[in-house]
């Protein structure tokens, strides 16, 4: 029974801090913070096996993680509002042209990241040749250039 | 199922601004209910620290404990028992501890050896050697609690004062 709780504890814990950590520290990712998510694992494991070692322990660990994982894929599916919480919504920075300056600030982006992800997602040179650029769900940036989106 | 996309300009993009805004607004409380969080726990509210420190008995007296108020489960702690003079009779000192105090924790050792342990009823009895009962010595317990929640604590001299008092096991 322990480890089913622990397990759901860990997970909804997780869940909630990597959520309000904010999109830009997952997509991110620099070598530093992949050593951070190791420690987080490693930290985790020790609070979530405790002193059990059993291979019973680490089975029932692992269906309720990934069993936890299918039945909210599944709430999300049916229904949107849990999509939009746990998930998050992409949003635009930069809308014909126009940077919105207030999102940007809020999401923790600057022109730099998106310059980052025209160039090498697009090929682009300039901030002017970007006409749209959405922050999508996972934090990474896509964009719209201007020639693609006239033709 | 992804919300509906509706048409931002030239694109169809799920945007929601005021979805977006309520979240950036949690996501601030969020952060700041995390930095204190850290704060309460370098003050030692959920753990060892300055506010957890605490002290059962009189200082000076015959029997007085320090002790920490917040614990955590499986966490390595020590309670502090002084026995100060007047404590020890004939070169020992009878030390008895509660039962289910004992139960609660993994006993990891006790600072002297006590020369005998003896079980009677619901208390522990330590019998620990004392080379000069006019001077205060101090016998600490090395544990780790075993369970969560509020444990009880009660400890005493073997026909004289007792002390009692809570820990506060966080899981």
């Amino acid at each position: 029974m322990d480890s089913v709780i622990r397990g759901l504890v860990v997970y909804f814990f997780l869940l909630v801090i990597f959520r309000i950590s904010g999109k830009r520290t997952i997509s991110e990712a620099t070598s530093f913070e992949l050593v951070l998510l190791l420690i987080i694992s490693e930290t985790t494991q020790q609070a979530m096996v405790d002193s059990d070692h059993s291979i019973t322990n680490a089975f029932l660990l692992i269906i309720t993680l990934i069993g936890t994982s299918v039945a909210l894929s599944l709430i999300k599916h049916k229904l949107p509002f849990f999509e939009r919480w746990l998930e998050g919504l992409p949003f635009v920075i930069v809308e014909k042209g126009k940077l919105h300056k207030e999102r940007m600030n809020k999401a923790r982006i600057d022109e730099s990241d998106i310059l980052e992800a025209a160039r090498s997602l697009e090929g682009l040179e300039r901030l002017d040749q970007v006409k749209y650029a959405i922050v999508e769900r996972g934090g990474e940036i896509t964009i719209v250039p201007v020639e693609r989106s006239q033709k | 199922m992804m919300p509906e996309p509706k048409r931002v300009g030239d694109i169809e993009v799920a945007q929601n601004l005021k979805h977006q805004k309520l979240e950036w607004k949690i996501e601030r409380v969020c952060w700041v209910v995390m930095a204190m969080v850290v704060l309460a726990a370098l003050a030692g509210l959920l753990g060892h620290g300055p506010l957890s420190r605490a002290r059962a008995g009189d200082q000076g007296s015959i029997l007085w404990a320090e002790y920490n108020r917040f614990e955590r489960y499986q966490g390595p702690t020590t309670i502090r028992v002084h026995l100060g003079p007047g404590a020890g009779q004939a070169g020992k000192a009878r030390l008895w501890v509660d039962r289910s105090f004992i139960e609660n924790i993994e006993l990891n050792h006790i600072d002297p050896e006590p020369e005998s342990v003896e079980a009677a009823g619901d208390r522990f009895v330590y019998v620990f050697l004392v080379a000069d009962a006019t001077r205060v010595t101090s016998v600490t317990f090395h544990f780790e609690p075993n369970k969560y929640g509020r444990m009880p604590v009660r400890l005493g001299l073997d026909g004289g004062p007792e002390l009692s008092f809570g820990q506060f096991l966080y899981p």
